[in-house]
């Protein structure tokens, strides 16, 4: 899948899961305030990643996790595995 | 991990802190890792009963142990604890009750699968048999 | 249905706002379930929560209420005997047919959420 094609996708099932547009989505957005995520839909969010993309999001490289970016980043990192 | 261990009777309260009247799980084993199968006969006097049938927030309350006994259960089987952990349901999302509710002198099996783990929150599917009939699905998210 | 309304609650009052009804509630320590969730520590269980919910529907409509669906229902606050023995359950439901849809919370009656619940019923 082609970078820009990948970044569309994500963005898309997010937008869909959290109700919000996909314009509101920018690569420095806090993916938390973006999202309005709290410690429970964090799960949702995390479920919701690694069932889409088949990738597995360990606890300790959620920190690392914090920008949109980040997280194209770390999909796309994995994804080329 | 050990998954060989089935608990029942006495022996469930290793894995939950519930006690009667509310507890409304009897057995429990593991599949595998991230599958685990509970059940629960449903005597008349169990407190969710009513007219002879067992009631929606039993059958929450039912796959909510389900699960909270299952994290204890894979605890135990790691190492990581001894005893029952304390669990709290944070979320109960999708549930839908697929036809008549269950009656008394009926065995509830259900089949927890855990979906996703973040710090102290898991989130559970699960699906509720009788006989080979689904009464019951739920998501679940449980703070332990 | 009143498997907890006069044993677990009671309804001290009821009013109705432009479809948005309130129960001002009042839970009882002495409940049996408290022996058992849990010896020695009562915490009001989640799922008598989502029952409250449902046996005051069930007098908004006057007929049994059978709990088809649960889309959401969070619990936010641990809702306990001891720290409130007063809540208040809010409950907005609209009919479709056969179905009814509410959209409910029980509150403290200020600041506090406990439970916010969204669920389906049929009749």
């Amino acid at each position: 899948m082609e970078n820009q094609e990948l970044i569309a996708h994500i963005n898309e099932v997010l937008a869909d899961e959290f109700e919000i547009e996909v314009s509101d989505i920018t690569p420095d957005a806090n993916i938390k305030e973006t999202l309005q995520l709290d410690s429970l839909s964090l799960v949702d969010m995390v479920a919701l990643i690694e069932n889409e993309f088949c990738v597995k999001i360990q606890n300790s490289e959620l920190p690392t996790i914090q920008s949109f970016a980040d997280l194209y980043a770390f999909i796309g990192a994995r994804m080329s595995k | 991990m050990d998954i060989q261990k089935i608990y029942k009777d006495e022996d469930i309260k290793k894995l939950l802190n519930q006690r009667n009247p509310i507890l409304m799980v009897d057995s429990l084993s593991a599949v595998d890792d991230l599958n685990g199968l509970a059940g629960l006969t449903i005597h008349a006097d169990n407190m969710f009963c009513y007219n002879g049938k067992f009631t929606e927030p039993g059958l929450i309350e039912h796959i909510a142990q389900s699960a909270s006994a299952f994290v204890s259960y894979r605890a135990i089987a790691e190492g990581t604890a001894d005893n029952a952990l304390l669990g709290f349901i944070g979320e109960v999302k999708k549930f839908k009750l697929c036809g008549e509710l269950p009656s008394v002198n009926d065995i509830l099996s259900t089949t927890v699968s855990i979906q996703s783990s973040v710090m102290n929150i898991t989130m559970f599917s699960a699906e509720t048999k009788v006989n080979d009939r689904v009464v019951a699905t739920c998501q679940m998210k449980l703070s332990v | 249905m009143k498997m907890l309304e006069g044993s677990y609650f009671d309804v001290l009052s009821t009013s109705n706002d432009n479809g948005t009804y309130s129960f001002d509630i009042r839970l009882h320590s002495n409940h049996k379930v408290y022996d058992g969730h849990f010896p020695g520590n009562p915490v009001s269980p989640g799922v008598c929560s989502i029952e409250m919910i449902r046996e005051c529907s069930e007098m908004i409509f006057s007929k049994p209420l059978t709990i088809s669906a649960v889309s959401q229902c969070r619990f936010i606050t641990v809702l306990t005997p001891v720290s409130y023995d007063k809540a208040v359950i809010t409950i907005t439901p609209t009919v479709t047919g056969d179905s009814i849809k509410v959209v409910a919370s029980i509150t403290d009656g200020a600041d506090t959420t406990f439970v916010t619940y969204k669920g389906e019923y049929v009749a």
